[in-house]
């Protein structure tokens, strides 16, 4: 399981990443990242929403509620041009970590 | 299915005792709650494990109200506080025109020209102001990475409304001379200050509005907007009273402020973090 802290750390790239594929809510974002690190990244579920109401804030995506079949409502969110922007910087920055560790580790096991 | 609808009211009463109070982050994690539940019991899980595992997948009442704490912070009291700002300054504005309207001294038309062109200012020097604001932050390694992009942010919004206001004021402006001279345009230094004004708010905007620019780009645009706005009126003013070259100093020292903020800016991106 990967620890909480680095799981905070990377809310906001793994979220903008996931709606840079399209419009997506609350639960389906979570049992997407759930599933593609094979339930290694896991959040306390509530813990998504006060992430996605600071991302909105800051502009990066925008909300829309939709009404379900079922008569209930879900909130959708999608990205916006600024979200994109920082999508591009935070994916900048996660590789230039991601390189870093990559050659001391190519070194070490060398 | 009932006592399951009972005890999720049950729940958003305790959330709402418990701190999370608005009806739409309640709905949210209500809509979330029951997906999880209906998904648990799918899986084989009785309503009450269910609803008792997803509750506890969901978090506490304590600990959900201290990150929605953090979701407004300094940074969002920033903008909330700098708009009452904003209203407080219109307000006085629309209260001084008022009384030369009441007495006759203006037309409505024109009084809403200068109401608009005004607050446009006071905007387009906010977002100079947040701007400057958000490069100072640049040097100090002591602030919080929320408060220097709600800066840049306030810095953005203020010129979207200043180029907003000013297109508005700047047409209202034209029939107002249209009205009084038979024609829209006088060459008046004003006229021209006003025009200088609008051209560069409304392309400092479709530049935010079309580019994709950065954080520390975006700013700049703030600091270009006080500065456009700076020439725009002073300078004109400067114009209109024949006032030699010599004693322009204040407006090139406002310049000159803006570019050693627009230098420092970009100046301290490249240098390293500090450890």
């Amino acid at each position: 399981m990967i620890p909480k802290e680095l799981v905070a750390a990377s809310a906001e790239a793994l979220i903008l990443s996931l709606l840079s594929k399209g419009e997506s809510y609350g639960y389906a974002i979570i049992q997407e990242v759930r599933a593609r690190s094979d339930n290694h990244l896991q959040w306390t579920d509530g813990m998504l929403y006060p992430v996605l109401h600071r991302m909105e804030n800051n502009g990066w995506i925008k909300s829309r509620w939709v009404k379900m079949e079922n008569g209930r409502k879900r909130k959708y969110y999608s990205l916006k041009k600024d979200g994109k922007t920082a999508l591009d910087e935070q994916r900048t920055q996660w590789l230039k970590v991601h390189g870093v560790l990559t050659q001391l580790w190519g070194e070490q096991y060398a | 299915m009932r006592k399951l609808d009972e005890q999720i009211a049950e729940w958003r009463t305790r959330m709402a005792a418990g701190g999370i109070k608005t009806p739409a982050v309640l709905d949210e994690l209500e809509g979330h709650l029951r997906e999880e539940i209906r998904a648990r019991i799918m899986a084989g899980a009785t309503d009450e494990q269910a609803f008792r595992e997803a509750l506890a997948r969901l978090g506490s009442a304590d600990s959900l109200r201290n990150e929605f704490s953090k979701v407004h912070d300094s940074g969002g009291r920033l903008l909330t506080w700098s708009f009452r700002l904003w209203l407080g300054v219109a307000s006085i504005v629309a209260i001084f025109l008022a009384r030369r309207l009441f007495d006759g001294r203006v037309g409505t038309l024109l009084a809403m020209h200068i109401f608009l062109v005004t607050t446009s200012y006071l905007s387009a020097f906010m977002a100079g102001g947040f701007a400057a604001g958000y490069v100072c932050t640049q040097w100090s390694g002591e602030v919080s990475s929320s408060l220097k992009r709600r800066l840049s942010l306030a810095s953005i919004r203020f010129l979207d409304l200043a180029a907003v206001l000013i297109v508005v004021g700047f047409i209202l402006g034209l029939l107002w001379t249209d009205q009084h001279y038979g024609r829209y345009w006088t060459k008046n230094v004003r006229e021209i200050g006003g025009l200088t004004g609008l051209t560069g708010l409304v392309a400092l905007a479709a530049v935010r509005r079309f580019a994709r620019l950065n954080e520390e780009t975006r700013v700049v645009l703030g600091l270009g907007a006080s500065l456009v706005v700076g020439f725009a009126w002073f300078g004109m003013l400067l114009v209109a009273q024949n006032r030699p070259l010599g004693s322009w100093w204040p407006l090139e020292v406002y310049a000159g402020i803006h570019f050693v903020l627009i230098v420092l800016n970009f100046v301290r991106r490249q240098r390293p973090a500090a450890s």
